[in-house]
């Protein structure tokens, strides 16, 4: 039974890919032909342009072609930056680990902190404690994430210069211990961290206030005070835990938000992850990079995803014995 | 001997208006008590202010007295502190609900839901509470496997068993079960029922039975008592009300019982519904549906004794024999 | 008898209809904002160019600024008036999110009709195509689309539009699938009425309203993404608008200069529009809600 359903899922996302990979393929030869491009370098003669071609396996059928592209996604060959010169991949490498750490952080802060709200907002649900927190998140979820990661620059690292305003490290220091770099990182992590956590702040803050607000009006929470236990117990031990399992599959929803915001953060802070590559991409018209990291944000959207839908069937007993 | 719940007028309000409006009751040890009535009419409000578990929005007055057996002074509900009222639930009154399927933790499993209560009251190794959530389960008619279990994965019949086993863990003097048999069928019902008037021989258990469903209510109770509109309309031994009904809600909800080759056929329903808790009608609050209304009836009858043993709220009482319905009187309510 | 139609089903009752909307809107804070801030940015939109004081590309040697008499609001990095730029800049939210938004609407209740109606393979192939977008990183896919398109603000419009569907969809989707199988409906059919006429007639007037709450929450989203695009630089290069403004902004070191009067106001502007859209879409939503379920 489990087999099968992993099968289905696992199925799915691979078909999504495969999609992407599509969309990828057929919007860039939309621009035209690379080899145009190449050709427009002066003195390019007909036959350098042919040898291109056959060199770029252009010359093949559509079919070909786009066998070729899924067979080098495969391999890792993802092209090389038209702006570097490097191959895409290694470039993808090298940032991939930023981003995972903003993203996590800002994530991880997000839900622990929005869960919290949710609760005592719907513990305190209709007084002004909860009219409070909807409003917050009201804000934080219509002010744009680039626009309160600048402010946050403005506040934090010029006028008041308590943390600095860009860049994932010091530039050119030399650290005592590797303890003291991390220090240096977590030091320039925390603006962007903060802009990415309230960004997503609001969305898991609505769903666990949903969520509980459902979970308080089932007669189980009465039973349980019945029985003698306290208010905050009931809440803790037995509203929270059944609230929680909601939170895990519809948090699923922000995944493709966080990319986005992953992008326009990174762009702020000059923080060298995906998003400041994709940036850099736009600005230079890099086309193999631009879909490189398009590729590799909808791979990582796509398999949260699935995480996502894994984890709530080990946390739900009812999933289980479907 | 002395009752073991005294209840004097408890009154439950809802930003002033009022959905339990004055309520005497009294349950000797191990008698079993019906609370009947329409949905809406107070029943649930009134167990759960026993317990003095209704949510914050409500407030409720009145003097509520236990006095369980073994228990030397007895236990003023309405004073006590929240931190005083937890050791009083569970250990001298308990609940069962509807077994339906969010009467139990969802994601606990039903052994240690009933450990958990255990622990609240008392001090045992988890051996001795292992041993008694398995006699616990056997007494309902359960196996000891069953403990391991989720409630998703136990029937209906077994999930309310398992409510009446939870109940019970504490050794309650008072057991107050609200709708124990509306989500089971006829068969399960039957069963529910015979366990429950079995526990309550075995263990001198008391019980306040809560039902819309008088059929339920008639086999398992001493006696009973009806509510309308927050109050109690009729009370008295379940022989004598069935038998003669004093008040003419009691009487128009026996008559709703479908009788199997009697001459009656299905039921009559009752027209119209309940007064809304902000506005109560002028006088009798039944009135507008009370097919028997007359002049006497703009003035609110008091409860009071109109045959031994048996208290009713209406001016007419007591009634030797039921008359025709004055036609008016119904038809004002009909839609 | 008109058949099928909400007012029908629920009996005309008390606060539906025109009178309930109005209370809605006016009769709540939340509603008074929302319209509020809703028509004065619509003004704004229209008359902007005769409102500001200045014309808003007009560089001066006064760069970077702070607020004074003669500019409320400072200069930006060229010299031009901040204040101006707000003003001017707001017609290109507007249009973009209203536009795409309507593209967003007409696509998703389309797909969301044909697959929920017809079912089968088109359903499936329809559904298949929704989930896909609505997996897919939105921002990534404008990103992609937007370049390789050239940016313009028809562009714009319709890479936000075609990104934006899929929710208008599956929510189309799901009510058309409850009014399919509704009683109304068969006995339509048994009357020998044709798939266009019940769709008109039934299936349609049922589901507008949702379509309609939906939209609006879908014009706070296409403002937010133009303003995102904007910012990473995929705007209308020959327009202004508040995300122009941003990105402008950053990239000539605003920030560090500490010139807040640049910063602040256009993501403000972007705050504030969004806040009072989505509360008029939550709004409409509450109140469809208990009339659909009504009828579903």
């Amino acid at each position: 039974m489990t087999g099968r359903w992993l099968f289905t899922k696992v199925g799915a996302a691979v078909l999504t890919l495969i999609f992407v990979l599509i969309f990828n393929f057929f919007l860039f030869r939309a621009i035209g032909d690379p080899t145009t491009q190449l050709a427009r370098l002066p003195g390019a003669t007909d036959k350098e342009i042919e040898q291109l071609k056959s060199d770029y396996g252009l010359d093949k059928p559509l079919l070909g072609q786009f066998a070729d592209y899924v067979g080098d996604t495969a391999s890792l060959d993802l092209g090389i930056s038209q702006n570097t010169r490097e191959p895409v991949w290694n470039e993808i490498v090298d940032a991939l680990p930023w981003t995972l750490l903003l993203v996590g952080t800002g994530t991880l802060l997000a839900t622990l902190i929005g869960a919290w709200m949710g609760v005592r907002a719907a513990t305190k649900r209709g007084t002004k404690t909860d009219d409070g927190l909807l409003g917050f998140s009201l804000f934080t979820y219509a002010a744009p994430e680039y626009w309160i990661g600048i402010i946050l620059i403005l506040l934090f690292a010029v006028a008041w210069p308590i943390f600095p305003a860009g860049q994932q490290a010091t530039p050119g220091v030399e650290f005592a211990s590797w303890f003291d770099e991390a220090l240096d990182v977590v030091d320039h992590l925390i603006l962007p961290a903060t802009a990415m956590t309230l960004m997503l702040l609001g969305q898991y803050f609505l769903i666990m206030r949903s969520s509980m607000v459902d979970v308080l009006t089932e007669d189980f929470i009465t039973v349980k005070r019945a029985t003698g236990l306290s208010r905050e117990r009931v809440i803790n031990r037995h509203a929270v835990p059944n609230a929680l399992l909601p939170l895990v599959t519809l948090s699923a929803i922000q995944f493709g938000a966080v990319a986005g915001g992953a992008i326009t953060i990174e762009t702020v802070f000059s923080w060298p992850g995906l998003g400041e590559l994709s940036f850099n991409a736009i600005n230079d018209k890099d086309f193999p990079m631009l879909q490189g990291t398009f590729l590799v944000f909808s791979f990582g959207v796509i398999f949260a995803n699935l995480l996502a839908d894994i984890l709530y069937f080990y946390l739900d007993p009812r999933v289980q014995s479907r | 001997m002395s009752a073991l719940l005294e209840v004097e007028d408890l009154r439950v309000t809802h930003d002033g208006n009022p959905i339990v409006d004055g309520v005497d009751l009294t349950l000797a040890p191990g008698e079993a008590l019906a609370l009947a009535g329409e949905s809406g009419c107070g029943k649930t409000t009134t167990a759960l202010a026993l317990m003095r578990l209704l949510p914050p929005t409500l407030t409720q007055s009145g003097v509520i007295t236990l006095r369980p057996e073994g228990v030397t002074d007895p236990i003023n509900i309405g004073r006590r502190t929240e931190t005083g009222m937890r050791l009083v639930r569970w250990r001298h009154i308990s609940l069962i609900f509807q077994g339906a399927m969010n009467s139990l933790d969802p994601v606990q499993k039903v052994g240690k839901q009933i450990a958990e209560a255990i622990g609240i009251h008392e001090r045992a190794s988890s051996s001795d509470i292992a041993a008694r959530i398995g006699d616990l389960l056997a007494t309902v008619g359960l196996t000891g496997g069953v403990a391991d279990r989720y409630p998703h994965e136990l029937s209906g019949g077994q999930r309310q068993r398992v409510m009446i086993a939870l109940a019970l863990a504490c050794g309650p003097s008072l057991v107050i079960a609200d709708e124990p048999t509306t989500a089971l069928d006829v068969v399960m019902q039957a069963q529910v029922l015979q366990l429950l008037e079995r526990l309550r021989e075995e263990l001198g258990l008391a019980l306040i039975l809560i039902s819309h469903d008088l059929g339920v209510l008639a086999e398992t109770c001493d006696r009973i008592a009806v509510m309308y509109a927050g109050r109690i309309v009729e009370t008295g031994s379940v022989d004598a009300v069935f038998a003669a009904p004093q008040h003419p809600y009691t009487k128009l909800l026996l008559d709703s019982l479908p009788v199997i080759g009697g001459d009656r056929g299905v039921g009559v329903a009752i027209p119209g519904a309940p007064p809304n808790p902000g506005e109560p009608p002028p006088g009798c609050r039944f009135r507008p549906r009370c097919p028997y209304s007359a002049e006497r009836c703009d003035v609110d009858p008091p409860l009071r004794e109109v045959r031994p043993g048996q208290l009713a709220a209406c001016h007419y009482a007591p009634w030797e024999r039921w008359p025709e319905p004055a036609a008016a009187a119904g038809a004002e309510v009909s839609r | 008898m008109s058949a099928g139609t909400i007012t029908a089903a629920t009996g005309g009752s008390g606060a539906s209809g025109a009178s309930g909307v109005r209370t809605l809107l006016f009769g709540t804070w939340r509603g008074r904002f929302g319209i509020g801030v809703l028509a004065l940015t619509i003004f704004v939109a229209i008359f902007g160019e005769l409102l500001a004081p200045y014309d808003p590309t007009a560089s001066s040697t006064d760069v970077l600024q702070s607020p004074s008499w003669s500019h409320i609001l400072g200069t930006t990095e060229n010299g031009s008036d901040v204040f101006s730029q707000l003003l001017v800049g707001t017609r290109v939210s507007v249009i973009v999110g209203f536009a795409a938004a309507l593209i967003s609407a007409v696509l998703g209740s389309i797909v969301g009709l044909a697959g929920g109606y017809f079912g089968g393979w088109t359903d499936r192939i329809l559904d298949a195509t929704e989930n896909w977008f609505l997996v897919i990183p939105t921002l990534p896919l404008m990103i992609v689309l937007a370049r390789v398109l050239n940016p313009s603000l028809t562009v714009l419009i319709a890479v936000i539009g075609l990104t934006s569907w899929a929710g208008t969809g599956r929510i189309v989707r799901a009510q058309v699938l409850t009014l399919r199988e509704r009683a109304f409906v068969e006995r339509a059919r048994a009357l020998g009425a044709g798939d266009t006429y019940i769709i008109r007639t039934h299936i349609l007037p049922n589901t507008l309203p949702l379509i309609f709450a939906n939209t609006v929450l879908i014009v706070a989203v296409a403002i937010l993404s133009e303003a995102a695009l904007a910012f990473l630089g995929l705007g209308d290069p020959t327009q202004i608008s508040w995300g122009t403004m941003l990105e402008n902004a950053f990239s000539s070191g605003a920030p560090s200069a500490g010139a807040w009067w640049y910063v602040v106001p256009p993501g403000l502007c972007i705050t504030i529009l969004v806040l009072a859209v989505s509360m008029l879409g939550f709004l409409f939503e509450e109140y469809i809600n208990p009339r659909l379920r009504e009828v579903a």
